[in-house]
């Protein structure tokens, strides 16, 4: 029933809806925290409504206008796409409330279909606004009518469904085959990354088709991508030809198309979603305990031990936190087996300059994909609604954050360092540049641990429902991206630039000394937040 | 009389093989005040689970008023109220959104959920606070919302599990009484409990579940007889050894 549907789907959004909190919390750090959100996700709305315009305008102006739809509709359905994959297991199944909706009179296909609507009013929120963004890029670049615009506009709020209910069926079916295994959050972190990793590729192609600066001929180049990508991915033909031609064809097609695939989808999901749950929830014992003598640890270490169970006990934790240390993992071995020159090359994006230049950059390379971790690994968001047994126990919170930190280098460090070592070395570096590089590498992932921990303490979240709201998403996450690219690619291109004037020893030598006094200055604000009890 | 709840050959097995319940057999009927006893880990909360359906089950029938469980889910649904041993309410919600927002998926009029808002929050003594986020609540305030959103909607059978933990004395008193004026006006409630002396002087009935197995069930009459239930309980766990 739809009216049940729409009720439970008001609940959902109303009960994680800042507005709410606004309007009926007493604790005014609280609503402090719920502004102070709504102007950090504000002020990254503003990036990206710049960045979409921006691309829009490279189409535009240089002859692709009908790239802008497509793309707006591939960024669409691919960021669709890979946003449920992640959100599946958390949003569709292994919810903290599963007990009590399923408990009450509702139909399961109600359950499962508003939470799939919760996810997809998450997700279009987001998406949506970037097609949008794009939208406008093509009307100030001259193109389209009204209607054209109308149909972008309605359009837009459908074109996720079917990427999305693709990706929940791969989540329903990834959670499934897990089931069917003793570590079954292994399995599914695996499967997951295995999932999205082409997704990211495609990323990295796309970065490399901007790499020498000639606008027209990255407009040009990106033109030819999309229009492959768009062709790949169906939905994006019809949605081109519907604002471009106002094909009411291609209209009918994506909306029917959209609704008949949810109804059927949820329709045969219902009829397996409880025994599905009940298998990822069941916590049968199959090994009894055997007493042995125990390891006496120092706290800092204990914690840290806390913090690796926490990180292999979720799929979500996981898939989420690994997929950039896979990738530079995978990187480095496939450096090591094909032709070294031919990878490198590519890294560098057919650089027409000296291998030497870039040297010092490797690491800030590095550092991109594998810096991540620490928007998670240290937050001490994820102990959640568990947070009273750490303040409750005799435990220093330096010790805590030490114990975290430990945690998030033993996560971060050695794929960093490994990944930093082979790239450098088959680039052709001396001994002197991969020792530097190697301890700028170390010097990064001491930074982001300890800028991660600001981040976490500053914008601690605990009172979420999913775990999934402080993994990759939230203020504290925000908060932490910025600086991070920032370092990838500011003072990575600055290192590029400054090498060719000066010794890259020397700039790796810098960059080192620089990265020491912010892990410093970062250092001093965790003991100023512990301190205040943050 | 008729049967509210009826249990038919429960068996609920994770793995195909650990089997955490096994040929669970019991009968409630109207006006009974059942207590469902056992060690931790004995199969309490499996078995509620699966009444209530939330947990799917291979084995077995479970009929609430007549309806199966696992054919008839909403109908079941319909007539049960469900509280959990540690109920998670949404904490950005309002307890007076929760409430709303029970009251709507059992269709209850704006009149009556008023109405049984207000008889029941008075009661909890909780009327005040029905207008902050349930975030802000205390363990034993959420679980005196979470009873209200039960009782709204006037079950024909009310299932708890563990209902008493963390609520105050006068809290417990009020919900013994509730308990004992639903019994009396037709419906059943059936619910797990480690409060031995609770059980034995509310509740007519009685089973002990151990390893998934019903060891005893029956009259509380009959199956205490001149002992405390806390001896026979002792008695016919350690005996099943």
């Amino acid at each position: 029933m739809i009216s049940k549907r729409l009720l439970l789907l008001e609940l959902l959004i109303k009960s994680r809806s800042g507005l709410n909190i606004l309007r009926h919390s007493k604790d005014k750090s609280r609503r402090g925290k719920v502004i102070g959100e709504a102007i950090g996700f504000g002020m990254l709305d503003i990036v990206l409504l710049g960045f979409c315009i921006l691309v829009s305008l490279l189409f535009g102006f240089n002859g692709y206008p009908e790239m802008i739809p497509m793309t707006a509709a591939s960024v669409v359905i691919l960021l669709s796409f890979i946003l449920t994959v992640f959100r599946t297991n958390g949003y569709l199944f292994n919810f903290k409330e599963y007990d009590m909706l399923m408990a009450m009179p509702f139909s399961v296909k109600d359950v499962v279909s508003s939470k799939f609507l919760y996810m997809y009013y998450r997700t279009d929120i987001f998406v949506v606004f970037l097609s949008l963004s794009m939208l406008a890029g093509y009307c100030i670049s001259g193109n389209g009518s009204v209607i054209s615009a109308i149909v972008w506009i309605v359009l837009s709020f459908f074109l996720p469904i079917v990427p999305m209910i693709l990706a929940s069926a791969f989540g329903m079916l990834i959670a499934k085959v897990g089931s069917l295994f003793k570590h079954k959050v292994i399995i599914q972190t695996v499967l997951t990354v295995i999932l999205v990793m082409p997704a990211f590729f495609m990323n990295y192609f796309m970065n490399r088709l901007f790499a020498n600066g000639d606008v027209s001929e990255a407009a040009m180049k990106v033109a030819g991508v999309s229009g492959k990508v768009g062709s790949m991915l169906p939905g994006v033909n019809a949605f081109t030809k519907s604002v471009i031609e106002l094909s009411i064809l291609h209209m009918i097609l994506i909306i029917a198309v959209s609704v008949v695939l949810f109804e059927v989808f949820f329709y045969i999901v219902s009829k397996f979603y409880r025994q599905l749950n009940s298998k990822l929830s069941a916590k049968t014992k199959h090994t009894k305990y055997v007493a042995k003598k125990s390891v006496k640890r120092t706290v800092a270490a204990s914690v840290a031990y806390k913090e690796f169970k926490r990180f292999t006990g979720s799929a979500n934790y996981m898939s989420n936190v690994v997929i950039g240390i896979a990738m530079m993992f995978l990187v480095s071995i496939g450096l090591i087996i094909v032709n070294f020159k031919i990878p490198i090359k590519s890294v560098l994006y057919d650089a027409p300059f000296s291998m030497t230049m870039v040297y010092s950059a490797i690491p800030l390379i590095v550092y991109f994909m594998t810096g991540m971790v620490a928007t998670t690994a240290v937050t001490p968001s994820l102990e959640g609604n568990n947070y009273w047994i750490m303040k409750s126990l005799p435990i220093d919170p330096k010790d805590d954050a030490k114990g975290k930190m430990i945690f998030n280098m033993w996560v971060e460090l050695p794929v960093s360092l490994f990944a930093t070592l082979v790239i450098t070395y088959f680039s052709g570096a001396g001994f002197v540049q991969i020792l530097l590089n190697l301890v700028l590498m170390t010097a990064l992932c001491v930074f982001s641990t300890v800028y991660g921990l600001v981040c976490g303490l500053k914008h601690r979240k605990l009172d979420w429902e999913n775990e999934i709201e402080v993994i990759k998403q939230g203020m504290a996450v925000t908060a932490y991206i910025i600086p991070h690219m920032v370092i990838t690619m500011v003072v990575g291109g600055l290192s590029f630039a400054v090498s060719y004037l000066v010794d890259p020893r020397i700039v790796s030598t810098v960059l080192i000394l620089i990265m020491i006094l912010l892990t410093f200055l970062s250092y001093l604000r965790v003991k100023s937040l512990i301190k205040k009890g943050a | 009389m008729s049967s509210v709840l009826e249990i038919r050959n429960y068996t609920k097995s994770y793995g195909g093989h650990v089997k955490a319940c096994d040929n669970v057999n019991l009968t409630v009927e109207a006006g009974d005040l059942y207590a469902f006893i056992g060690h931790n880990g004995a199969g309490k909360s499996t078995t509620i689970r699966a009444v209530v359906g939330v947990l799917a089950f291979e084995e077995g029938e479970i009929f609430i008023d007549g309806h199966s469980v696992k054919k008839e889910s909403l109908e079941c649904k319909k007539l049960t109220a469900y509280i959990p041993d540690n109920p998670d309410l949404y904490e950005n919600l309002t307890g007076i959104q929760y409430l709303n927002f029970v009251a709507d998926a059992f269709d209850i009029s704006a009149e009556e959920r008023d109405s049984l808002i207000k008889l029941y929050a008075d009661k909890f003594e909780i009327t005040d606070a029905l207008a902050d986020l349930i975030g802000s609540y205390s363990h034993g305030m959420k679980q005196k919302v979470a009873l209200i959103g039960a009782l709204i909607h006037k079950p024909k059978l009310m299932v708890l599990d563990e209902p008493f933990v963390g609520l105050d004395p006068k809290a417990s008193f009020i919900l013994k009484e509730i308990m004992r004026e639903l019994c009396e006006s037709g419906s059943a409630v059936f619910f797990s409990t480690h409060v031995l002396d609770v059980a034995e002087k509310l509740c007519n009935k009685i089973a002990i579940i151990k390893g998934g197995k019903i060891i005893a069930e029956g009259k509380m009459e009959d199956l205490v007889g001149d002992k405390s239930l806390e001896e026979v309980f002792l008695e016919v766990t350690d005996h099943d050894k």
